[in-house]
Parts: C-alpha cells; sequence; structure tokens
C-alpha cells in the first residue's frame, strides 16, 4: 500500500509522524501520551524478566519510558521509512540500542512468554502483519507431548487410481491411531478429470482449473475442520496457493509419493511446497531430491493394512475358485506379458486388467479382463500356493533394473500369511531375509526352479509365509507407517505442539472456571481432538441431556453469530 | 430502578437509541440506565452521559474468531450473562429485532422484558405491540412507516421527543478540529458541506463516480469547504479522490476516530450521506442532512431525524428492494443525478427557492405528524398518488393501534389526515381493489372468530365434546391458512397478517376458554382495522 509519511511539530515542541495525514501520536503532548501509555503497562507490575512486545514504532514515546525496566523488548514495525526516519532521530538512539525491531514475519523469533501493547494508531494499515506476527509469536517453544487423540488429520485423496486404496488403509490407519480423521474425497472429480483426458485441445488447462476447483474444496474443508496435518496421497488434487496458504496457518502438509519417480515426475513441483515429501524409493532419487528440494523427503515404505486377511470376508466367493498353484495379480504391464510368455506355469492363474487380451493367457483369467477387489485379491493370495510378485519396469528389462522400491503387493501378501516369489532387489533386501520372510528370483530360470521346488515342499512354504506374516504385523502395517509420520511431524513442529497444548490448556481453564460435573463428563465424552471444534461442541451441547439449560442456551445463541446475523 | 437496554446492531441503530435513552430517564427520574452492544460500535455511548455503565460484548470473540476458538467465544458469553444476572434489573428492553438481542434479552434476569425475546422454543417472540410490529414489516420494507427512533421509543414505553436526539463534541475533539481547520486553510466563514462516501453494504452506496461528480461540481463554488468523510476502513476509497486538485476540497477519509467524528460533522453546515452511522450523528447533531435513500434503504424506517432534513429517492417502482436483493440494474443509483443534487444543496446552502425538481427523483422532508412520530412528506406541495394515500391511511390504521389502543374513532383519523393534507393535495382513486380484498379477509375474520366462539362454548366434559372441538379447531385452522393465501396475494394489508400472527404466537393460557377469547379478541381487532380501512379509504374512492 502506498504511505506517505511527514514529521511535524507537536506543541510540546516533539518531532512526530505523520501518515497519510493521519497523526501517529497526539500532536499536542506526545511524550505525555507515551509515559501514560507505558504507564498502562507497568500498572499491571508485570514480569520484567520476560520480552515486551510493542506492536507499532512511530516515534518511540510510548517505549523510551520503559527502556529501562523490561531486559528485552521486541518492536514490531513492517514501515521502513518510518524506521529510517526514527534512526535519525537522536531522543532515539538509545532506543534503537536496546530493542530489536521485527520487521518481517521471517525475523519474528520464538518467544516462550511474553508481554505485549499496542500503538493503537498504527493498526489501521498494518493490523494484518501484527495479527501475523502475533500468531507466529504464540509458537511456544513446547514440550508438550501430543497424543494421536489431540491431532486432527485431513486425508486429502488421489481422484482415482492405485494410490486411492492407499488413502483408505492411510485413513483408517489415523483413526485407528486414535486421531480425528476426515476424508476429503476427490472422486466427484473423477468423470470430468477422465472427460479431460480426452479432449484433444485445452487439457492441460482444463486440468489445471479442475485442480484449482478441488484446491478451493479442500480450503473450505480445511477452515472448517482445522486439520493439525493435511496428508496428501499422489495425485490428489492440490494447487501450490493453497499449500502455501495452509501452511502459513501452521498445519504441516504432507505429500506421500507412492509413485515410481521415474514414470512421474510432478513430483518436481509439488516437493517444494510441501512441509513433508515421503518417499517410497531411495537410492537416485533421494540424491535428486537433495539436489533440488529443501523440503524434507523422508523415506517411507508402503506397508499392508492392519487385518488385511480380514477384508476375504467382503466377498461371497468360494475360495476354491481362487485356488492355484501360481497365480500373479496385478496389471499387463510389458514385462510381465514377457515374463510370463517365458515362465509358462502349469496350474496357473492370471488376475488383473490386460491379461485377457492376449491369446495365449485367455485360458488362465478366471475373471477374464476384470479389476479385482481388495477382498478377491487377498483370496488370491490365501489360496495360491506361490503368488508371483513382479515388480512393474517400464525399462526394456523383464525385471526392473533399479530395484529401489518395494510395492504394496509385497507386504499384502505377507499379510495374508501367503508364500510369495519375488524378483530380487536391494529395497526388498532391507527389509526382509530371502528365504525366510520371502524367496527371490533374479532371472526367470531360476524363477521356474524355485517354483518347482516349492511346490513341492509345503511346509517349507508355510513356515516363510508365517514369518513374513508375524514381521509384517510386527513392523510394516499403516499404523507403523503413520505412526512414524506422526511421531517425526510432532517432534519437528512446534507449532503443533504448541497448538495442540494450547488448545488442551484453554478447555483445562474452561472446564475449571465452570465447574460443573456434568459439563466436564460432557467434555471428558468427546474426543481430545475434537474439544475445540465449533460445529462439534455446538452439537454435542444441544444434543446433551444437561439437568440445566444453560450450556445449550448459550450455544443456541453462539450459533447466531456463527450465522453472520 | 435499573434498566438495560439491549442493542448489538450496528452504529446507526445504537445513535436511533439515544431518545429511547432519555425518554426512560425522564420516565423513570431515578433510574440507571445500562447499554449492552458490541465493543466495535459502543464508543458513541460514551457521549451519552444517562447511561449508567456501559457493557460490551468483544465481537472479536464473538464474530471475527468464534470458528476458531469456540470457548473463547463461549466464556465470553457466560461470563456477560453471568455479570449481568447479579445486577438485578428490573427492565430489559430489547427494542431491535435481532436474532441475538433476542436471546439475551431471554437469558438475562430481569422482573419485566419489553421487546423481542426468545421462547422456551428457541424461537424469537414479541413482548410489545411495537416489536410485533417491526417484525411484521421486515417481509416488504416498502411498507414499512415507522421510524426506529419511533418505534424503540413505543418498545421502551416512553414518550418520543425528537430534542432528545441530541450528540454533543467533546472539548479536546473542538480543539483538535478548530486546529484541523486552521491548518487545513479551511475558513471559518465559509460553508462547509460534508459528505459521508461508503455504507455497510454497495447496494445502499451512492457510486463513487457520482459523489465525484457532485465533490467537483461543488468545488467550483470557492465559498464552499467541501469535506470527504469515510471510516479508516474505506481508505481505499480515500485513493479515488485523490486526483481532485481544488484548494477547498479536503479529503478526510479515515482521520477521525468516533468522538472526533462528532466535532467534525458539527461543524459542517450541510451533510450529504448515504444511509450510514454518520448520517445518523449528523441528525443529532443538528446539522442539515440530504439523505441519499437507495437500494433495500428504507426511508421510514432509518431517515435522520432531525426537522429539515431531505431524503432523495429515485421515483422507481421497485425501491426499496431487500437486503439480499441482487439488482440486475441499480436504477435507484443512477436516476439521482450529481446535478440534481448539486442544485438542491446549492439553493438549501443560500436559502434559495428550491429548484426545478428532477420527475425521477421524490425529494421528502422531515415532519412531525399528529402522533408525534417523524415522518416524511413531500418538498414541495403536489397530489399524492394512489399508492401514497393508501400508505398514508394504512399508516394512520396503524398509528391507532400502537398508540391509541384500537380506538377507531373518525376524529383521530380525521386530525391525521389534516395533517396529510398540509403537505398533499388529495384525490380520488379506485380503490375496488380494496373493497374486495379487505371483504374476503373480512369474512374469513367472521368465519375463524365464529369457530372460536363456538369451541368456547362447548363444555369439555366428555369426549364427545372433546371431538367436536377438535373438528371445529381443525376448520379454524383451515380458514387460517387461507387467510393467510389471501393476505399473502395483498402485500397492502399483509404486514397486519403478520402482526396478528406474531401476536397470537404469544398467546399462552391453560385455560381454553380464556385462550379463545383473547385469539377472538386479536381476530376482531383485525376486522375492525380491515373495516376502518375500507370507511377510511371510501372518502377517497372514485363513485
Amino acid at each position: 500500500m502506498n504511505i506517505d509519511i511527514r514529521i511535524e511539530t507537536a506543541k510540546d515542541h516533539s518531532e512526530i509522524p505523520i501518515i497519510n495525514d493521519f497523526y501517529i501520536h497526539s500532536k499536542y503532548h506526545p511524550i505525555e501520551e507515551g509515559i501514560k501509555l507505558a504507564n498502562t503497562i507497568l500498572e499491571q507490575k508485570p514480569n520484567l524478566n520476560i520480552p515486551l512486545v510493542v506492536y507499532g514504532l512511530g516515534f518511540g514515546y510510548h517505549i523510551l519510558p520503559l527502556l529501562n525496566y523490561f531486559n528485552q523488548i521486541y518492536v514490531v514495525e513492517s514501515f521502513s521509512e518510518l524506521i529510517q526516519l526514527a534512526k535519525n532521530k537522536p531522543h532515539l538512539t538509545e532506543l534503537f540500542a536496546k530493542v530489536k525491531i521485527i520487521q518481517s514475519i521471517d525475523e519474528c523469533p520464538y518467544i516462550s512468554d511474553y508481554i505485549s501493547f499496542s500503538l493503537r494508531s498504527e493498526y489501521r494499515w498494518q493490523e494484518a502483519f501484527f495479527k501475523e506476527i502475533s500468531n507466529k509469536m504464540m509458537i511456544k517453544s513446547s514440550e508438550y507431548s501430543v497424543q494421536p487423540d489431540e491431532l486432527r488429520v485431513l486425508v486429502n485423496f488421489p481422484v482415482y487410481g492405485g494410490s486411492f486404496t492407499t488413502a483408505e488403509y492411510v485413513s483408517k490407519a489415523f483413526s485407528e491411531l486414535g486421531c480425528s480423521v476426515q476424508n476429503m474425497n476427490n472422486e466427484i472429480a473423477e468423470k470430468l478429470l477422465r472427460y479431460i483426458l480426452e479432449m484433444n485441445q485445452y487439457q492441460g488447462t482444463m486440468a489445471q482449473k479442475l485442480t484449482n476447483l478441488m484446491s478451493n474444496l479442500l480450503w473450505e474443508r480445511f477452515i472448517s475442520f482445522k486439520p493439525h496435518i493435511i496428508f496428501c496421497l499422489a495425485q490428489a488434487p492440490i494447487d501450490n496457493e493453497v499449500i502455501k496458504a495452509i501452511r502459513q496457518t501452521g498445519t504441516v502438509v504432507v505429500f506421500w509419493f507412492v509413485e515410481d519417480f521415474r514414470r512421474f515426475p510432478y513430483w518436481q513441483d509439488v516437493s517444494k511446497y510441501v512441509d513433508y515429501f515421503y518417499v517410497i524409493q531411495k537410492g537416485e532419487f533421494e540424491s535428486l531430491l537433495k539436489q533440488m528440494v529443501t523440503t524434507k523427503t523422508p523415506f517411507l515404505p508402503m506397508a499392508a493394512p492392519c487385518n488385511f486377511s480380514d477384508y476375504a470376508s467382503l466377498d461371497n466367493s468360494d475360495a476354491s475358485f481362487f485356488t492355484s498353484d501360481v497365480s500373479f495379480m496385478g496389471a499387463a504391464f510389458v514385462n510381465r506379458v514377457q515374463f510370463f510368455n517365458q515362465l509358462k506355469p502349469q496350474n496357473f492363474k492370471l488376475w488383473g486388467t490386460g491379461w485377457y487380451q492376449f491369446d495365449q493367457f485367455k485360458n488362465f483369467c478366471p475373471l477374464k479382463d476384470q479389476r479385482i477387489s481388495i477382498a478377491q485379491s487377498v483370496k488370491i493370495y490365501q489360496n495360491t500356493k506361490i503368488n508371483i510378485n513382479l515388480h512393474s519396469s517400464m525399462e526394456n528389462d523383464i525385471l526392473n533394473p533399479y530395484g529401489d522400491f518395494i510395492n504394496p503387493r509385497t507386504f499384502e501378501i505377507m499379510a495374508c500369511n501367503a508364500f510369495q516369489l519375488v524378483d530380487d532387489s536391494p529395497a526388498i533386501r532391507e527389509f526382509f531375509v530371502p528365504d525366510r520372510d520371502l524367496v527371490v528370483f533374479t532371472t526367470i530360470e531360476e524363477a521356474i526352479d524355485k517354483i518347482q521346488f516349492y511346490l513341492r515342499h509345503e511346509s517349507l512354504r508355510k513356515k516363510i509365509a508365517l514369518s513374513a506374516y508375524q514381521k509384517v504385523k510386527k513392523y510394516h502395517t499403516y499404523s507403523h507407517r503413520m505412526k512414524q509420520v506422526l511421531d517425526q511431524i510432532i517432534s519437528e513442529s512446534p507449532f503443533i505442539r504448541s497448538c495442540v497444548e494450547n488448545e488442551q490448556d484453554k478447555l483445562k481453564q474452561v472446564v475449571k472456571k465452570i465447574n460443573d460435573p456434568d459439563f466436564e463428563n460432557l467434555i471428558a465424552g468427546i474426543k481430545p481432538a475434537m474439544r475445540n471444534s465449533t460445529q462439534h461442541i455446538i452439537q454435542k451441547i444441544k444434543q446433551s441431556s444437561f439437568k440445566n439449560n444453560r450450556y445449550k442456551n448459550i450455544v443456541s445463541l453462539l450459533e447466531t453469530f456463527l450465522g453472520g446475523e | 430502578m435499573k434498566i438495560l437496554i439491549i442493542n448489538l446492531t450496528r452504529l446507526g441503530d445504537i445513535i436511533q437509541s439515544i431518545g429511547l435513552i432519555r425518554g426512560l430517564k425522564k420516565k423513570y427520574v431515578t433510574c440507571e440506565i445500562d447499554f449492552l452492544a458490541m465493543s466495535s460500535f459502543s464508543d458513541i455511548l460514551h457521549n451519552i452521559p444517562e447511561i449508567s455503565e456501559i457493557i460490551c460484548l468483544n465481537d472479536k470473540l464473538l464474530v471475527d474468531e468464534i470458528q476458531n476458538d469456540v470457548w473463547s467465544a463461549f466464556i465470553e458469553l457466560y461470563d456477560k450473562i453471568d455479570c449481568l444476572n447479579n445486577k438485578n434489573y428490573d427492565i430489559i428492553i430489547n427494542p431491535v429485532i435481532s436474532i441475538q438481542s433476542s436471546w439475551l434479552s431471554s437469558l438475562i434476569q430481569a422482573k419485566e422484558k419489553r421487546g423481542m425475546i426468545v421462547n422456551s422454543e428457541g424461537e424469537q417472540s414479541v413482548r410489545s405491540n411495537w416489536s410485533a410490529f417491526l417484525l411484521a414489516n421486515q417481509h416488504n420494507l416498502g411498507d414499512h412507516s415507522f421510524n426506529l427512533v419511533n418505534i424503540f421509543s413505543g418498545v421502551g414505553e416512553c414518550n418520543f421527543s425528537i430534542e432528545d436526539y441530541s450528540l454533543k463534541p467533546d472539548a479536546e475533539s473542538n480543539l483538535y478540529m478548530e486546529d484541523l481547520l486552521t491548518t487545513d486553510f479551511i475558513n471559518k466563514r465559509s460553508k462547509k458541506i460534508g459528505l459521508h462516501v461508503g455504507a455497510s453494504q454497495s447496494n445502499k452506496s451512492w457510486s463513487l463516480e457520482s459523489f465525484k461528480k457532485l465533490v467537483i461540481r461543488l468545488c467550483q463554488n470557492p465559498e464552499y469547504d467541501v469535506i470527504l468523510f469515510g471510516g479508516y476502513k474505506e481508505t481505499e476509497i480515500k485513493d479515488y479522490f485523490n486526483d481532485i486538485k481544488f484548494r477547498n476540497f479536503h479529503n478526510w477519509i479515515g482521520k477521525f476516530k468516533l468522538k472526533q467524528l462528532i466535532s467534525a460533522i458539527s461543524h459542517t453546515d450541510l451533510f450529504i450521506s448515504n444511509d450510514t452511522g454518520p448520517m445518523h450523528i449528523a441528525a443529532c447533531t443538528k446539522v442539515p442532512v440530504i439523505n441519499l435513500s437507495l437500494g433495500p434503504v428504507s426511508m421510514w424506517e432509518t431517515g435522520p431525524y432531525s426537522m429539515d432534513a431531505i431524503v432523495l429517492q429515485a421515483n422507481i417502482e421497485c425501491h426499496p428492494c431487500s437486503f439480499s436483493y441482487e439488482c440486475p440494474h441499480w436504477n435507484c443509483h443512477q436516476k439521482i443525478h450529481p446535478d440534481s443534487v448539486y442544485e438542491l444543496t446549492y439553493s438549501v446552502l443560500e436559502g434559495l427557492p428550491l429548484p426545478a425538481l428532477n420527475p425521477d427523483i421524490r425529494y421528502w422532508k422531515s415532519a412531525i405528524d399528529s402522533f408525534n412520530c417523524i415522518h416524511w412528506v413531500p418538498l414541495t406541495k403536489r397530489k399524492i398518488t394512489q399508492k401514497e394515500l393508501l400508505f398514508e391511511i394504512k399508516r394512520a390504521i396503524w398509528g391507532i393501534c400502537l398508540f391509541f389502543d384500537l380506538d377507531f374513532s373518525e376524529s383521530i383519523m380525521k386530525q391525521y389526515m389534516h395533517f396529510i393534507e398540509t403537505y398533499y393535495d388529495t384525490d380520488r382513486y379506485d380503490y375496488s381493489e380494496v373493497f374486495a380484498r379487505c371483504s374476503v379477509l373480512t369474512e374469513n375474520c367472521a368465519q375463524i372468530i365464529n369457530g372460536l366462539v363456538i369451541i368456547s362454548e362447548i363444555p369439555q366434559n366428555n369426549k364427545n365434546n372433546l371431538d367436536k372441538i377438535k373438528t371445529i379447531w381443525s376448520n379454524v385452522k383451515e380458514q387460517k391458512e387461507l387467510m393467510n393465501s389471501h393476505a399473502q396475494q395483498y402485500s397492502v394489508i399483509y404486514d397486519w397478517f403478520l402482526y396478528l400472527t406474531f401476536t397470537e404466537s404469544q398467546i399462552e393460557d391453560n385455560d381454553l376458554k380464556t385462550l379463545t377469547a383473547k385469539t377472538i379478541l386479536l381476530y376482531k381487532t383485525l376486522s375492525q382495522q380491515l373495516i376502518f380501512l375500507q370507511q377510511s379509504v371510501l372518502k377517497y374512492h372514485i363513485h
């Protein structure tokens, strides 16, 4: 904004700044006025050992009387022109020697406790800036031990695709950990997106517009739910400007990139904007990210849902339909087609899309070209003696030459207490022991040999399957992953700790003040994370069976203020 | 005696409560009057010495931050209600129809409550005929016929006096203004014209372009000093006028705190404004006002209540509209041409005869009618239109209901129409529709009354009788629905019907006989109103 500052001499011969024709201090007795203002603080007998924060510099008449009292004074002032003019004033030399000026949000320190007061006349131009600083200063260096049930998490789903299921598992995992979870389900955009992808022209523009729309909807949900964390899955629609705006409020934005970075290059953009960009690939991807972004990019491998095998009950088909010696479940990528062309096992079944179009595989596809549900996949794994697990590859090789990630199938087969034969890779060996948790192969010939061997050794298969099952249950469920995420975010995010601590503290004060066991019981019955949700609290109090209608009446009145009447 | 007035609405409404405060003080000489208002609009109350205590609701907590911090808002209300309950009020007056004020009026204890409250079902409920009137007229602001200053006094059951509406600037602000006039080279002898740009909603606000044209024309007279006012949130508007380079133009938008604004406005010789808080300040500082009544603003409800105030309205059917209406044309703004406002301003300032009036504009001036209420009459005597005449007759009947306890006498109507005829030339018009509609509604009333009478006469001593009562009650209900649909089709009297509905909903009695008797009285009153309307209109009906 344009500001015009000039200086005038007041009646008491002091100089005063005038901003846009508005007097910042009294035009008669600014020194006296400053002393009066300073006295309003001193009369409260403040703790002089904690910092004083003054909003608005002016020409310091309100600050000078306090210089000899407080050990540390911060002055918040964004008008550099005013600061420069003030610095040239002899009467302010002492002030500038003793105070620290905060001119931008980046300079705002974390202060654990402080007193503040304002030069009201400067509010008319700097209110938003003062508020931003004030919000940031509220971040105390809190050592509060945040519990998951005190956290609100918003899971931002992809529109469709493989990570949709992952999003569901993630959401469930956060709930199982005790968090209050809401899902931003973007499925409604699927038809539009598919339509856009078939357009001959303006695909990019239209796709961007769709992303903007979905991001705005996410923003609305953010405003109403006020999550501490927004967890986005790969291909979840989110605009960089919205990410920025959300992060400015202190909420942590996480993106879990559960894709192959070579296949989906959009990570180059989104990784720059979020707080945490979790990845499932190590090695080359890690190095690239370190070079390109300053965002935290921790490794977070895929996992299996807890009680994955329970999903089988959702399908009514007879288990015998899924029984086979050898099977593969997954899409017919080129490398896999080549692999099974050469493998040609007996008593073999193929599940998933793309296989049925090949004459040589038609007879092996019981469900032809149908997509496989989660329940069906569980039954397949459980009723197959040897589950082939071949990672997809975009290269010409049959086996993925990079071997830098573990696909979800690896964990899911294990979670079904089933046996798998998987292509060998450094990533696999990092987490699992070959021949103990699973069996690996590096060539087709080796795969053929091992299929024949393990078909003859049922007890060995079962032993390996059990070992894997126990390992997954103990270390590799989505609950474990999300706990890892929460632990990291909580330990590295002072704002969240402080925010949660403030929320819980405030509530304790309210309960103490009201001093009513009925009220206290009502609050105790609400999940900690939801105890500060305006809509939730109003609903709970209205539905409660208090003997005294007083609280219900107050929330009814509160609701009218929400309605903006 | 301790009285609490609750008014959580905006600055203008609070200023319109000043007469209520002073009227109460005159009526209950030793009373203490506290005032409950929202913090951002409460500053003005410090200028009213008759107030013992100003209690503020923190609108930062209750409006700005409530979504983020529900508990601070909850505790704010909890504490305030607690504190107010300890004051043992004798009377609580809620003169407005805001739902928040109504809730507070219910939750704070007092021996007597006047105005709107909230009942046990959480619905608004009237405790004053004037509140019922105000509520009934919200459906169509074009039918609104009494100023809030009169309504508030009515709710408070005290007398209205236009002299009570005054605000005195404080000494320091006056000193400040004297200095400012000097430093801004404003000649003490010049005529100072204040203009307030902006309003709480854009549909109430004349365009900046129009204001600019007016300012430029006024500045061309070196004997005028033209001063722009506006709140500090209107500082973006300030930049719009920065290209006006006349020496006698003073862009003071965002310059004043509220206390200083009172002094600043009182130093002007004429104040031109949309319907805004500062316009109400001008009315109270007795500065002549020209009010631009635009969009959904009803001059009857919120026009300036000082003598010699002038209101300009566009001469179009659709004004006033409603606050939620999204207008496609804004004709009511465009028809008020800056040149017309200039010509009027010039004649008022110079004490000259009125200029030729623009036929696109309706020109009004304030007056006090036979009810001692603020009235709007044409600036120059002219023929009353058919619609206006019907409006005035209806208003008179409202006045009889609200002031004269349903004394539907010829003399009161005669006195009122005599006042009207001072400012208008009357004529005869075809009011057949009035007769037809009123007859239908009177018949509806009669049916309802008959049903209720029968119900009241049936003893409730056996099942057969109770079943009979049920059947007749059901018929009465049907008749009411029919009456509602007839009344809705005839907006001229729909507010009467709404008034009856609101008042009927207040009737509570466990005894069926008493209940029906009270209800019968209401419908008889409506009948009388309808008949009286027909009789009064007959004199002006073309045969």
